[in-house]
């Protein structure tokens, strides 16, 4: 039996952060000479909508918009890889625990100190909750070894683990208390008021183990309709909006007192095929049908068109920060409207009358379901490029989310157009929750590319770091995208914030869960 | 008289029951699956089958249909209207919690619009056919013709954003509430303008109207004592449909300017497809309806005499 410890990550961050060393005092000493006195330094920030009132509220003021109360054992860094939070290092006990050493001398905003039994009490509340995911974290999986250190063994090999963890879903909880009406954690701010549909307050924790933040005060404002939150910015009702989209950009973008912080790519645009639905379903059985079609698009003229710009082309199936160089490894899908034709006429599928392509009786058309907010012009684009092939991608833009689910799971489709977050630096998460075939989500017995495929998915997932699972991930999706065409990745865009341009030190983060807010600050 | 209010109020069971089974049938036709709904928002990913059957079960979705509607009437009856299934609170304490707030927002719409829209009226009637007559007439038609959402941007843009005057959105204060109430008054407000116009038309070319002219009446008690009196019959019944109008369906408005009130709730719980929540805003809106209807025939029998008459005589 293997008895030596594989050492995944070795940080620093101990050091550097168990005792504070951040601004101390107001914190006027320390943000730029151009900031705000620390009693104006008040952020609002206009959101769509309250997220957190048809959610249980398990996660008050953790996800989706995270206001920095609660944190996690382990972070996310820039490009997603694992930080240290309140966990300093984690190491891998074969085969399957791992085993935290968490960050001393930090206290929860009660006063209660953070240790062993806290990360117990926060783990058990996570399964309670049902919030574990595909983490895999049981009921008996998390124990304390003492009063600085834990082991969670998952209860299905699962080395993606600390990757998974980074999701505000795991934050840590003070033991005793409840997190629907009043979280109350360790992080960099702590709560103040939630007025359901109207706001959320968090003010600066003083006595926070890190760097303490430059703002005194975050709101975050509800408010539903994107022109209104546009229009408040601009009336100064709020400092800043989140998720402006993207026809509203470029008129922000042209105003001096405003300016846009979007954060790196880190949401994927991809087609997937209905793979298993007998007829009048069953088109995209062929392979040569969904290869012409891959060839009939063009993700780069995608791009340059979607998201003002912003977007880039994709080649693989996750944001490009997630698997590094080698992603290259996997070949752009080339546009080819010459190929296309070509292998359609040669399968038999001759042009009708109207353009549309035609067999045996049957028409080139295939039911293109499509998120209710995707962008329209987007879906024009796709539509139009792939009319030019004679395919008739007939787009049904769902009304809202519970429209494009019950579609998606209905199975009466042919190729789903959807977009994708990547929120953890597990190189196969997307991979693993759109075509895995041990997923039991709804929609994976239509897209499921088979064994294969799924064996690499599961390496991928077992492998014991980063780098060897994104390898393994590489493969799989050389089987999804080059031998099965099971899948068309297009694009890879940012989300957009806008803020006023008196809002300073603000850097968003790829994943829209885990914007950081310590370091913003209101400028004169 | 005891007939009249008797079968008034039969009538408004008949059309709240109606109202009932149309709600609970469109619920059934909406596509989405609630079940599966609640299990996708709780892990925010696409929902296992297994949880997803569970879920149905735990909701009750799995009985035949008749079932499920005789079991939600029986409870409404009760006044239990069930709970919100991605709220975590019961229906009934959803819609106190945000009655009170569309309460504020729809009176003062109401009074808004009553006070812009009477005045005008009368001026137009007033003035037929001049150049204030014509100005008040496209007024109206603007304001009964352009979609709130348009009027509530263009008041934000310009009250808001360029002249800083008040809030662009939100709840709290009455600077607050100045917007919203506007927008939400502009259509009522056109539609009095327009009949109280035509109702005091009528009334101005009566004999005894004219009467009183020759007897040198003064202009304004003309207006007041005569015309507006006889006006009143057909301008109570537009003022009252327009306050169930405002309760119920200032939805656009409230999700434009972010004001947590019913409308806001019903579009999330629509979005959502939580049955019993729309069911209990329907049931809600609808019983403001036919209350307000019912008052409405009340009034009738105050104001116009014949009404009293013809039911004594039956």
């Amino acid at each position: 039996m293997r008895v030596a410890l594989v050492v995944l990550v070795l940080t620093a961050g101990a050091a550097c952060g168990a005792d504070g060393g951040g601004t101390s005092g107001q914190g006027a000493s320390t943000t730029p000479a151009a900031a705000l006195p620390f009693d104006q330094q008040t952020l609002t920030v206009a959101t769509p909508g309250d997220v957190f009132i048809t959610r249980d509220r398990n996660l008050l003021g953790m996800w989706p918009d995270n206001a920095n109360i609660c944190e996690t054992l382990v972070g996310a860094g820039e490009n997603l890889q694992p930080t240290p939070a309140l966990a300093t290092r984690w190491t891998l006990m074969p085969p399957n625990t791992f085993r935290f050493e968490l960050r001393r001398n930090v206290r929860f905003h009660n006063g209660a100190p953070f240790n062993a039994d806290a990360v117990v009490f926060s783990m058990a509340r996570v399964v309670e909750k049902k919030l574990a995911l595909t983490s895999f974290i049981g009921a008996e999986s998390t124990t304390a070894v003492d009063e600085f250190t834990v082991d969670i063994t998952p209860t299905q090999p699962n080395l993606r683990l600390p990757e998974q963890i980074s999701h505000p879903s795991f934050s840590m909880v003070a033991p005793g208390t409840v997190p629907n009406d009043k979280p109350v954690c360790t992080g960099p701010f702590e709560f103040v008021e939630y007025m359901p549909n109207d706001h959320l307050t968090a003010r600066r924790n003083d006595a926070y183990w890190g760097e303490k933040p430059k703002l005194r005060e975050l709101t975050f404002k509800f408010i539903p309709d994107q022109n209104t939150r546009r229009l408040a910015l601009e009336s100064g009702d709020v400092d800043g909006v989140y998720f402006l989209p993207p026809q509203q950009a470029a008129s922000v973008k042209a105003r001096p007192n405003l300016k846009l912080a979007p954060t790196p790519p880190g949401a994927v645009v991809v087609l997937s095929f209905n793979l298993h639905t007998d007829a009048p379903y069953n088109l995209m059985q062929d392979i040569d049908l969904r290869r012409a079609l891959a060839w009939s698009l063009d993700p780069k003229a995608l791009a340059e068109l979607q998201w003002q710009g912003t977007a880039q082309p994709l080649n693989t199936v996750s944001p490009p920060s997630v698997l590094g160089s080698i992603a290259s490894e996997i070949p752009a899908i080339t546009n080819d409207l010459a190929k296309a034709t070509a292998l359609l006429d040669q399968k038999g599928w001759r042009a009708g009358s109207d353009g549309i392509r035609e067999k045996d009786g049957r028409k080139l058309s295939l039911v293109a379901p499509a998120q209710f907010d995707f962008e329209p012009e987007s879906l024009q684009f796709i539509q139009a490029q792939a009319r030019k092939a004679g395919i008739d991608l007939k787009v049904e833009k769902a009304a809202d989310g519970a429209a494009y689910s019950s579609k998606i799971n209905s199975g009466q489709w042919d190729v789903d157009i959807n977009y994708w977050n990547q929120n953890d630096a597990n190189p196969a998460a997307i991979l693993s929750r759109l075509w895995y075939g041990k997923n039991t989500a709804g929609r994976i017995r239509f897209t499921n590319v088979g064994p294969k495929f799924d064996g690499l998915v599961d390496e991928a997932l077992a492998a014991p770091n980063t780098a060897t699972s994104a390898r393994k991930a590489v493969d799989a999706m050389k089987v999804l995208l080059q031998e099965q065409v099971g899948a068309i990745p297009l694009t890879s865009f940012p989300q957009i914030f806008a803020f006023k341009t008196s809002v300073a030190g603000f850097t968003a983060h790829p994943s829209v869960n885990l914007q950081p807010w310590t370091e913003a600050y209101r400028t004169s | 008289m005891r007939r009249f209010v008797a079968s008034r109020v039969v009538w408004m069971f008949v059309v709240l029951f109606g109202v009932s089974v149309i709600t609970f049938g469109l619920g059934v036709l909406a596509p989405g699956d609630p079940a599966e709904i609640v299990v996708e928002r709780r892990l925010n990913q696409p929902p296992p089958r297994d949880q997803v059957e569970a879920q149905r079960k735990a909701m009750g979705l799995d009985r035949p249909l008749p079932v499920q509607y005789l079991k939600w009437l029986a409870d409404a009856v009760r006044g239990d209207l069930g709970r919100s299934w991605l709220k975590s609170l019961p229906v009934s304490d959803a819609l106190r919690q945000r009655i009170p707030r569309t309460a504020v927002l729809a009176f003062t719409a109401a009074v808004i619009a009553t006070l812009i829209g009477v005045p005008i009226g009368i001026l137009a009637a007033t003035r037929r056919n001049t150049l204030v007559d014509h100005i008040c007439r496209i007024g109206a038609l603007l304001g009964a013709s352009l979609p709130s959402y348009f009027i509530g941007y263009v008041l934000i843009f310009i009250f808001a954003v360029r002249l800083d005057a008040v809030p662009a959105f939100g709840f709290g204060s009455p600077g607050h509430l100045a917007l919203p109430a506007i927008t939400l008054a502009l259509g009522p407000a056109a539609v009095l303008t327009r009949l109280t116009r035509s109702a005091v038309l009528d009334v101005l070319d009566e004999d005894y109207v004219r009467t009183a002219r020759a007897k040198g009446v003064r202009q304004w008690e003309i207006l007041f004592r005569h015309v507006l009196r006889n006006a009143a019959v057909p301008l109570l019944t537009v003022a009252g449909l327009s306050l169930g109008h405002l309760l119920g369906g200032s939805l656009i408005v409230e999700w434009v300017f972010a004001w947590p009130g019913m409308g806001d709730l019903a579009i999330g719980a629509i979005q959502d497809r939580d049955y019993p929540l729309i069911q209990g805003f329907v049931l809600f809106t609808a019983l403001v309806y036919v209350t307000i209807n019912f008052a409405i025939d009340l009034g009738y029998a105050w104001l116009d005499a014949r009404t009293r008459v013809t039911d004594r005589v039956r």
